[in-house]
């Protein structure tokens, strides 16, 4: 028997990895995306399985609570672009797989086979060969969070510790620097801005239907939800640099051969760096509707979410660069006030439409739309459909989220346990590729 | 003549940092940098007018007017990209356009590659000639066009392509004709295209 080959300390790095975000992703029951979502376009329908786009939600019957699978660990097993001291590594793909552990991606985005820096009479350009598309002239965005509610419903109150990690990202290329991958440019600019944070936060939610007669209401139901967290915050990094590089040209015009760059911003670090802690809270407020009517029961939904300060004693540093000299000045120890930096609104309308209005024995239709503001920029919007013919459900949509975004899927119900699968696709980070990829979440209470 | 000094390429060092994190750091992606050097060296080192006698003639190329047998200086480093890189460099190709005029009729030629080590004062020796192209003739009082490519790669120029990897070396053309008589040619170097390829990875740890 030949003997096994000693597995890479990298690969052994990444396999663990990649279970500790299966265990991680396995934990957050109500949040995000489930297949059930997934295959309807990523709308969001009405109940506890999505309180947390609607603290309101929760009080709506009819649905559950859902878990989603991390199908997209799997590919720690399946897959070796994961393994940088393989032969396949690739940092695109990896990085698409590891941004939707949600999902399984069949085609996750590749890398360039050749990526070709040319320096001409137009100034700089890149192009790329091979690969996915690539689009780096647009500004890029990146927003990950990853939540762990740990807790339970007490009565009405539901309860949760929550730590967490939330990573955000702007990076804005000037004009300038979307032409260097278009034929040339001169010049190049870009500005960063990025924030992680990390702490613990204490989540009191309760959602009711609020008393008003449904006379009023033409039959329907009104509901409230509220949820306030109180969050000590662990550690803070920032960074926002502003840099620009320009060919220097004589007279002339002719290009003289040097460039002239400069940098500029702060850095700041908090929390455990510094021996301090953040502390703040955030509020999340909704407002649901259900009504009667003849082609069915609509339901309609509007929150706010994420409104909060926090406050943080950070180190500043100022940064400051040219093509001669460069020099770091420390700020000393500021207090950062940071108010609702990332508030989102969102709406939800549904249409359940019965068996008897369909006039089709045994069969449901469901239509949801949704739309989600994020203030501080980004938007999404999802419309999708789901027929139920009894245990079985049969779901489409389409949606914009970071791209187009299609679904397709289905779903079992079992009783107290239904499991749920999808076919979703999603544009890729970086790229103009859409990525096909496959959930499954598991459903209960439906 | 360096004709890539530091700072002077500083966007493509930005370009390699970003690609290289966003695209560059995969196992299967190649990296390409090339340059179009006319731009960067200005009229005084791309144009000139030179004497020739009768019979045979070598001109070369670019005209440096300072050194005329020290062709053009490369300093890969000055690129940014790390030594490890330079050293897995693993084919550089050039391209050469100028436009010749006469003054009397020079015969069909060639045109040869030279690269030598970056402290040689002579290119044009004959252990440094690399690859030769051959270029058209040249009517009196008429522009012609002399075009040129060449590539380098371990297979069949591993000398050069070790001075290549060393990461800063010289590099020059020289173009050998028959002139029907005396005379003067102008030449205009158009296009110096250098290109240098990095294999999957980038030849980084």
């Amino acid at each position: 028997m030949m003997p096994r080959p000693p597995r890479s300390p990298a690969r052994s790095v990444g396999r663990a990895v990649a279970l500790a975000a299966l265990l991680l992703t396995a934990l957050p029951v109500a949040h995000a995306q489930d297949a059930r979502a997934l295959g309807m376009g990523g709308v969001r329908v009405a109940g506890p399985s999505a309180a947390d786009v609607n603290p309101a939600f929760a009080a709506i019957p009819g649905g559950g609570a859902s878990l989603t699978l991390p199908l997209g660990a799997l590919s720690a097993v399946t897959r070796d672009y994961w393994d940088p001291t393989g032969p396949n590594f690739d940092a695109l793909s990896t990085f698409d797989q590891a941004s939707n552990l949600g999902l399984y991606l069949l085609d996750p985005a590749i890398s360039p086979d050749q990526v070709t820096v040319s320096v001409d009479a137009n100034g700089l350009s890149v192009a790329f060969q091979g690969g996915s598309p690539m689009r780096l002239a647009q500004p890029a965005r990146l927003s990950e969070g990853l939540d762990l509610p740990l807790g339970g419903s007490l009565g009405p109150v539901h309860l949760a510790v929550r730590p967490f990690l939330h990573v955000h990202a702007d990076l804005v290329p000037g004009t300038d620097t979307a032409q260097v991958f278009q034929g040339g440019s001169p010049s190049a600019s870009a500005t960063l801005r990025a924030d992680a944070e990390a702490g613990v936060a204490i989540d009191v939610g309760t959602a009711l239907a609020l008393p008003v007669p449904a006379a009023a209401l033409g039959g329907g139901q009104l509901y409230a939800g509220v949820q306030g967290s109180a969050v000590a915050g662990l550690a803070r990094a920032s960074l926002d640099l502003q840099g620009q590089a320009q060919a220097e040209q004589d007279s002339s015009g002719n290009y003289t051969g040097n460039v002239l760059y400069s940098y500029s911003g702060t850095t700041a670090l908090g929390g455990l760096t510094n021996g301090t802690v953040g502390y703040g809270g955030e509020a999340a407020l909704g407002l649901a509707l259900t009504l009667p009517s003849p082609a069915g029961t609509i339901t309609a939904g509007a929150s706010v979410r994420h409104l909060g300060v926090m406050v943080w004693n950070l180190d500043e540093t100022q940064l400051q660069a040219d093509q001669s000299s460069s020099t770091s000045t420390p700020l000393g120890t500021v207090q950062e006030v940071l108010y609702a930096r990332h508030v989102r609104v969102a709406a939800n309308l549904a249409l359940d439409v019965p068996s008897d209005v369909l006039s089709v024995p045994g069969m449901r239709l469901l239509v949801a739309a949704d739309g989600d503001l994020d203030l501080s920029g980004g938007f999404a919007s999802h419309l999708g459909a789901e027929a139920r013919f009894g245990p079985i459900a049969a779901r489409a949509g389409v949606g914009y989220q970071d791209g187009l975004r299609l679904g397709l899927g289905g779903g079992f119900d079992a009783g107290p346990v239904g499991i749920d699968v999808a076919l979703t696709t999603h544009r890729s980070p970086f790229t103009d590729h859409q990525a096909f990829g496959v959930a499954a979440s598991l459903a209960f209470g439906l | 003549m360096n004709l890539l000094r530091t700072r002077t390429l500083a966007p493509v060092v930005l370009a390699l940092a970003l690609t290289a994190v966003l695209s560059g750091c995969s196992t299967h992606t190649a990296l390409k940098v090339q340059a179009d050097l006319v731009p960067f060296l200005g009229a005084a080192n791309t144009q000139a007018t030179v004497s020739y006698t009768g019979g045979p003639v070598t001109l070369y190329l670019p005209p440096n007017s300072s050194n005329p047998s020290g062709g053009a200086l490369i300093d890969l480093t000055s690129l940014g990209v790390p030594s490890s890189a330079i050293a897995a460099v693993d084919s550089l190709s050039l391209d050469l356009a100028a436009d010749l005029t006469p003054t009397t009729d020079i015969g069909a030629g060639t045109a040869t590659l030279y690269v030598a080590d970056a402290s040689a004062a002579d290119v044009f020796q004959s252990q440094y000639a690399v690859a030769s192209a051959n270029v058209p003739a040249l009517t009196a009082s008429q522009t012609g066009q002399v075009t040129a490519s060449f590539a380098i790669d371990a297979a069949s120029h591993a000398a050069a392509l070790a001075r290549i990897q060393s990461g800063s070396f010289r590099i020059g053309v020289a173009v050998q004709g028959s002139a029907s008589a005396p005379g003067q040619l102008q030449i205009d170097v158009t296009r110096l295209l250098v290109g240098v390829s990095l294999p999957p990875g980038f030849g980084l740890p």
